[in-house]
């Protein structure tokens, strides 16, 4: 049975709905050298600043009960460096390529973003999510007022599809989709890390280098959570939604789509096991096959009343 | 800040240089003082790994807990490399929060792995003049053993085990040749101190707590010594995509890639957190 696993997000054709999360694949090079970037639905780049930034000092991970909290504090090396380093490699590998951009500024997003051509990239992923920096990222995230100022600025600065990234510690996250949706956002990635923290008993202090001493939480432990969030926002917007959160198998994969998202995006499952975004779209196409699914658009929110 | 990526010459796997595969326990079995050593039938790993390389180690069935950490597997230097016998072993502290699982592995048991990753210690480098002093602690030693069954020149080597060794060199290897002497000392000042009367002016490799080979490296660049120590940090993926093992001292470098050897100059203004 041929099976048709081919998603649009606005004018973004994707082979099939699994794509890599930003900042667990850095520019593909280390997880795809060995197995074909081309069979992926997109990879999200590590997030990309104007200029390059150190990240955090001091411990940037920690493992938890299913899960690990992190703490990179969105180390890069610059949109000038992916430029010249990243895109033609990517391009050989034909990899659908998602830039995630971050800034400490509304005009350093939209200066990422107008670096970033058709030749550079396929999308652009906005990230006003990150729990770990203490200028940008979140703090856009967080406040519905940054949120639509980021997101038009980004807007008006490309014709790439735009993505938007949410924080999922909002209050009314729904209220921030539909924010991100009537300034351009062409989808919205759902969601970012929660933000958490472990103590250090014997040091009496907080594992995490940050200087809020905490980090980002993912892996299975917040599945349930953001899978209720991608419910929400999807019942609140147009726009495809991408699941983000916990995804370690075709079974999580499955669970996103019929829960309403388009996508979904494999992050830290790549530390446990660095071929699981390949076996979760093998996972998936075989479910569509022994399903009788012809298509993955009848996945798409079948589980939704 | 400087980036230490791609600065350093030595064994560098290829992107694609390492594996991941499941393989079996061929043996479990307590050494030393809490100390657990598994030895694991692993074929292609073993004509691939080198001493002071580390790999990722998890059990191959994932189920996650309501406690306990085992989501991430988690990483161990190679205690020995056999390509003969188509083997690689790990020792851990059975007590360490990661072991909890780990511990009760018994022969049979599958793992999962992905390895080897990172530089490791230059055994097959060009043989230098000096002498040669391996200094460890702990997890480190059973590293050092290995570097000491890898060396592929005959200048002389002494190992320095600080505390007791969580394994034993070879015994074979004190057979090969006279120039490999094995000793216990009870701290880092008596075993520098011994290394020193020994062996004047020797390199260094150490390997061992960062705490442990920070010190060591101290000690080394005082004394204007080539040296080259093991770090530790925090791992994730092991590969070099997260940037969760980031640290910066004279520069910055991903632990898991640029090192977990790296040259003592590197420690300079590393703060421990």
């Amino acid at each position: 049975m041929t099976v048709d696993t081919q998603i649009s997000i606005g004018n973004l054709r994707c082979k099939n709905p699994v794509w890599v999360a930003a900042g667990t694949f850095l520019y593909g090079r280390e997880y795809g050298r060995r197995l074909p970037l081309e069979e992926l639905g997109a990879i999200c780049t590590k997030g990309t600043s104007l200029e390059p930034w150190d990240g955090v000092q001091g411990i940037r991970i920690a493992e938890t009960p299913a899960g690990m909290l992190n703490a990179i504090g969105l180390q890069n090396w610059g949109i000038d460096a992916y430029l010249e380093r990243n895109v033609a490699w990517l391009r050989e590998q034909n990899a659908t390529i998602v830039v995630n951009i971050v800034g400490k500024t509304v005009d350093e997003y939209a200066a990422v973003a107008a670096k970033l051509s058709p030749r550079d990239a396929d999308a652009i992923e906005v990230n006003i999510s990150c729990p770990n920096v203490s200028e940008g990222g979140v703090f856009f995230g967080t406040d519905l007022r940054m949120t639509e100022k980021v997101v038009d600025a980004v807007r008006k600065a490309t014709s790439l599809p735009v993505i938007v990234k949410l924080a999922p510690n909002t209050h009314g996250l729904a209220e921030f989709a539909k924010a991100a949706e009537a300034y351009g956002a062409d989808a919205l990635s759902v969601a970012n890390c929660i933000p958490g923290m472990a103590i250090d008993i014997r040091r009496r202090k907080a594992v995490m280098g940050t200087p809020a001493g905490s980090g980002g939480l993912s892996g299975p432990a917040v599945k349930p959570i953001i899978l209720k969030m991608v419910w929400d926002v999807t019942a609140a917007v147009r726009i495809p939604v991408i699941g983000v959160g916990g995804v370690v198998s075709w079974q999580d994969a499955v669970e996103y789509l019929m829960a309403g998202a388009s996508a979904v995006q494999v992050g830290s499952a790549l530390f446990r096991n660095p071929n699981a975004p390949w076996d979760v779209a093998q996972g998936l196409e075989q479910f569509m096959r022994d399903e009788g699914v012809s298509s993955i658009g009848e996945l798409i929110g079948a589980a939704r009343p | 800040m400087v980036s230490r990526a791609a600065t350093r010459p030595g064994r560098s796997p290829s992107d694609a240089g390492w594996l991941f595969e499941a393989y079996r326990v061929a043996d479990a079995s307590t050494v030393g003082a809490g100390w657990q050593r598994l030895v694991l039938d692993a074929p292609a790993l073993a004509t691939r790994a080198a001493p002071g390389q580390f790999m990722l180690v998890g059990s191959a069935a994932f189920s996650p807990r309501a406690s306990g950490p085992d989501y991430l597997k988690h990483p161990f230097f190679f205690a020995s490399i056999s390509p003969e016998a188509g083997q690689v072993s790990i020792v851990f502290d059975r007590s360490a929060p990661f072991a909890w699982e780990m511990a009760d592995w018994a022969t049979g048991t599958e793992v999962e792995c992905i390895g080897p990753l990172g530089k490791g210690f230059p055994v097959t480098a060009e043989p230098a003049a000096a002498p040669l002093v391996l200094i460890g602690s702990g997890y480190g030693v059973a590293a050092l053993a290995a570097a000491l069954a890898g060396l592929h020149h005959d200048r002389p080597v002494a190992l320095f085990s600080v505390g007791a060794p969580p394994v034993s060199p070879d015994p074979g290897l004190l057979g090969v040749t006279s120039r490999i002497t094995c000793h216990v000392a009870g701290t880092l000042e008596q075993a520098w101190r011994e290394a020193a009367e020994a062996m004047p002016g020797a390199e260094v490799w150490a390997a061992g707590p960062q705490d442990f080979t920070q010190e060591v490296a101290g000690r080394a660049l005082g004394e204007g010594r080539r040296c080259l120590v093991t770090v530790e940090a925090p791992i994730a993926c092991g590969v070099g995509a997260c940037l969760g093992c980031t640290s910066a001292g004279d520069g910055t470098w991903r632990t898991c890639r640029e090192g977990p050897v790296v040259p003592a100059e590197w420690l300079k203004g590393v703060k421990r957190p």
